[in-house]
């Protein structure tokens, strides 16, 4: 009954993701994605700008730039944008990654031109005082200090980063350094508006409860007359030189507990053939209580608390990202010799096929229950279009990881996982405070 | 373009969608919500076992019991349910809060019969095995080691263990390492096999399927589940928590201090409930609320500032948190503090109310628009017995509370002098600008074990020589 059943899930009809393409005269690229279902809509704006395009010395910048573009533009007061969604019962937020910014709202459909409204009128110009820029600057260093200084593992990312590319920017976080963001100024504010928030740079994706044609009218109502920028939008040129050696870095983190080891494999941009076999070799390897790592570290030799490793593709070059953290009383050492193991057999075998189709559905899983919200699908729509240039592969891709097969898989991981290829971090705990009498067993 | 925003079109009603109930002749309550959207089917089990069926000195047991279920069964090793899950693609997850105990699963459709016919084996016959209770404690405890050198964790179980005492809702429902070493497999297994039992469970399916198929299912799958006894009624909380006090947790090398200033609050059955919510709305809640709005936009002093009402079967809580560099620490508690007077004494405007009435009514649709939050707003009700039309007048109940209502429930409940106040950073840099705010108490994280009775302040108000201050 199992495999019967597991072949039937991996043929579950995939839901339309049917939506309609169009452009502004002034390149404003929009996706619209009909659904009724709710009395509600999700707008999201993706500007094609992220920490990556950080020049030196300005890191988290991008990060910054998005928290100002709260803080007041020519209609909409400093604490007004928040205000008027939630005053239509919508919930916003914004994010900024390596590659891109997104602003989001998600409210009832009939507050549809409310929030177009707001978003134009950002894009038009801000308006943020000096005082509002020195505390917003104040709020995003709190932001680092939460979610990276003050956590017993928080700075690992940074590091690993830090040595694993040598020139292309994904060397730094999308959060930056406490410097740079203390050299950041007002002035840096309006130049990098002009530069990236421009029509040629933004794609705007609506899905919901409205009419396609309403739809595009009301957007090009609010969005058409934004004048298009003449210069090219500045894009990275930056080539990653390949690596040659395995790069090894210690750190002791003083409010982190236990041992732990971190490496980070480069690998090639998502979209590349071999990124769909990269995907599945993640599931294999990382997903659930049978996967091959989760097995061997956290369930047979209680080694790991917990153990994964898996691809992160970005728009450029990209990684493959192990994580281990010790149980009570081991050794990273050991964790970091089983991880090896695992990957060996990973190069040595093709997977069995069975665990191909568990890899499968798991991918089918995460296109159909990944994809429930209209939050989700949208955020999909924008990955491929803003990411890989072309919204219409949102249809062909599930086919590209059913495609994969065991030979695949051995192929990328004896490619990719190998040790000229990585940076390995080991993560020290600090010293037990004084008192500290042992966690007993 | 427009100095003000374009007015609303015509709005689209959204009605809470329709559930069909029955019990089984075991006495397990099902629940079913049809949704066709997508080839999906949420499956939640809710079962009366949540820590506060057990002792506070045994924190972590419902937890652990819930960790175990799939850990090895009849007809299962732990590692073969891990394939048939993983091969389905069916997560099943399995946690104790302090109501109730929850099995949850999200599966696709056409894996739906097997993965019932999963989780009925996890629930039915799990073995409690001594080695997979080993396992399954290194790696709690594990886990534990890292929360508990987690400043944002310290002050929140540190609040909750002072707003609660002794109770089993005072300790953190996984646990503490100590409680956990004192954990049998046998105790697990009695625990569960006590409290196993249909008549207090409730099986919600929500999505692609249809009230006679899911009913099938739970019988042919559950049908046969008996056993547990009757638990009786819980023992409430004592009905005031402690006076004000004021402790510090020592952090060493915290770079940022997690503050958290809270008091009991009232159930969620209390007929006040909904008032509150709205109150809380205006005073914490959401980037516009007065909290955020003064600490964040207005003095840059954190990322985030919010309140929350946290309300249970037995008792609740009304907890205010936020964080800041070190420095800035005591700033930050005096200006929650004056702005909870305020909050108290001052009136509450007709706009902020309106504007709260227009989020929590408004944004419902937005909230109930998967079958999983459909599934978690059903099972809630069937938690607390709230009224089977609950969800159905919810927004008319909101939209007739009056600013009355507010100032006095506000009145009523809130009570700045009551409030504990907890903060979890490098002590030796905020001790002295702490005394502010009244006697206390510091103790090091390392010592921090909520589930010891006396905890470390009744007993003893210097646990550390030279540690604790006036």
């Amino acid at each position: 009954m199992l495999m019967k059943t597991a072949e039937a899930a991996s043929r579950t009809p995939m839901p339309p993701l049917d939506f309609t393409e169009h452009r502004l005269a002034n390149g404003i690229r929009l996706l619209l994605l009909e659904d009724h279902h709710r009395p509600m809509a999700h707008l999201e704006l993706w500007y094609h700008v992220g920490s990556k395009d950080e020049k030196p010395g300005t890191t988290g910048f991008a990060h910054l730039f998005e928290h100002l573009m709260f803080r007041g533009s020519r209609h909409v007061g400093p604490e007004q944008h928040m205000l008027y969604v939630r005053q239509a019962g919508g919930v916003v937020n914004a994010y900024t990654t390596f590659d891109q910014t997104v602003y989001w709202e998600t409210f009832p459909s009939h507050y549809l031109e409310r929030m177009l409204w707001l978003e134009a009128d950002r894009l038009a110009a801000l308006d943020v005082s000096e005082s509002n820029f020195l505390r917003e600057r104040e709020v995003v260093k709190e932001e680092r200090r939460m979610h990276y200084e003050n956590q017993p593992y928080g700075l690992l990312a940074e590091d690993i980063l830090d040595s694993t590319f040598t020139v292309y920017p994904y060397k730094h976080m999308p959060i930056g350094s406490m410097e740079d963001l203390d050299r950041a100024s007002i002035d840096m504010v309006r130049d990098f508006h002009g530069r990236y928030y421009v029509p040629g740079n933004l794609t705007l994706i609506l899905a919901g409860d409205f009419d396609t044609h309403e739809g595009i009218r009301l957007v090009d109502r609010h969005f058409g007359s934004l004048p298009p920028r003449a210069d090219p939008i500045p894009r990275v040129s930056a080539i990653e030189p390949p690596q040659e050696n395995l790069r090894e870095l210690r750190k002791t983190y003083p409010m982190a507990p236990l041992p732990a080891v971190a490496g980070s494999f480069h690998l090639p941009p998502m979209g590349h053939p071999d990124s769909y076999a990269l995907e599945i070799a993640s599931v294999i390897l990382s997903s659930g209580q049978s996967s091959r790592l989760y097995r061997r570290l956290v369930y047979e030799t209680q080694s790991a608390l917990s153990a994964s490793g898996q691809a992160y593709l970005l728009e450029g070059p990209s990684i493959f990202f192990s994580f281990a953290i010790c149980n009570y009383g081991r050794d990273a050492a050991d964790l970091n010799r089983l991880m090896q193991e695992v990957f060996l057999e990973m190069k040595e075998n093709p997977v069995s096929e069975e665990e191909l189709l568990k890899a499968k559905n798991n991918v089918v899983r995460d296109f159909i229950i990944g994809r429930q919200t209209l939050e989700q699908r949208a955020g999909f729509l924008g990955k491929m279009a803003v990411l890989r240039n072309d919204p219409s592969l949102c249809q062909a891709e599930l086919a590209r990881y059913q495609e994969v097969t065991p030979a695949d898989v051995q192929r990328v991981c004896r490619h990719y996982l190998i040790e000229t290829n990585e940076t390995r971090l080991w993560v020290e705990p600090g010293p037990p405070p004084p008192g500290e009498e042992g966690i007993p067993q | 373009m427009n100095a003000l925003p374009p007015p609303p079109a015509a709005k689209r009603e959204f009605s809470f969608p329709e559930h069909r109930s029955c019990r089984l002749p075991n006495g397990l309550t099902l629940l079913v919500v049809e949704d066709f959207r997508q080839p999906m089917v949420v499956l939640d089990l809710m079962l009366d076992a949540g820590s506060i069926r057990h002792s506070p000195a045994s924190a972590g047991l419902s937890s652990i019991a819930a960790r175990l279920l799939s850990q090895g069964t009849e007809h299962y090793s732990a590692q073969e349910m891990a394939r048939s899950l993983d091969l389905i693609a069916a997560g099943l997850a399995a946690h104790a809060a302090r109501d109730a105990f929850y099995v949850s699963m999200q599966t696709l459709q056409p894996a739906l019969p097997l993965a019932v016919r999963l989780l009925a084996e996890t629930l039915l016959r799990p073995l409690f095995e001594p080695e997979e209770m080993q396992r399954v404690i290194l790696n709690q405890t594990s886990s534990l080691q890292i929360h508990y050198a987690d400043a944002e964790f310290l002050a929140a179980a540190a609040a909750t263990r002072l707003l609660f005492g002794a109770h089993s809702y005072g300790t953190p429902a996984d646990g503490h390492p100590a409680s956990l070493a004192r954990m049998s497999a046998e105790e697990v297994r009695r625990f569960y096999s006590a409290h196993s039992r249909p008549e207090n469970a409730c099986l919600i399916f929500s999505g692609a399927i249809g009230f006679a198929e899911a009913l099938r299912l739970a019988e042919d799958n559950l049908g046969a589940w008996t056993g547990g006894r009757s638990p009786g009624a819980p023992t409430p909380p004592s009905p005031d928590g402690p006076g004000q006090r004021v402790l510090l947790i020592d952090v060493p090398h915290a770079v940022q201090t997690q503050i958290v200033i809270g008091q009991r609050c009232i159930a969620r059955r209390d007929p006040d409930h909904l008032p509150l919510v709205l109150a809380n709305q205006v005073f914490g809640a959401g980037f516009n609320s007065r909290l955020n709005l003064r600490l964040r936009a207005r003095e840059g002093l954190t990322y985030g500032a919010r309140s929350v009402l946290q309300m249970d079967r037995l008792g609740g809580s009304f907890q205010i948190s936020t964080f800041t560099q070190t420095g800035k620490s005591a700033q930050a508690v005096g200006i929650i503090l004056e702005l909870l007077q305020e909050f108290v004494h001052g009136p509450i405007t007709a706009r902020e109310l309106e504007d709260a009435k227009a989020y929590v009514i408004g944004s419902f649709p937005i909230h109930n628009e998967t079958p999983g939050q459909v599934a978690d707003r059903l099972l809630s009700s069937a938690l607390h017995e709230l009224p089977e039309d609950y969800w159905h007048t919810y927004r008319q109940k909101l939209e007739e509370i009056t600013l009355e209502e507010i100032s006095s429930v506000i009145r009523k409940h809130i009570r700045p002098e009551h409030c504990s106040i907890v903060a979890a950073g490098e002590a030796s840099a905020i001790r002295s600008s702490m005394r502010d705010f009244g006697e206390g108490v510091l103790l090091a994280a390392s010592r921090f074990d909520p589930t010891r009775e006396d905890l470390f302040l009744s007993a003893d108000p210097h646990p550390e020589p030279g540690m604790s201050y006036h």
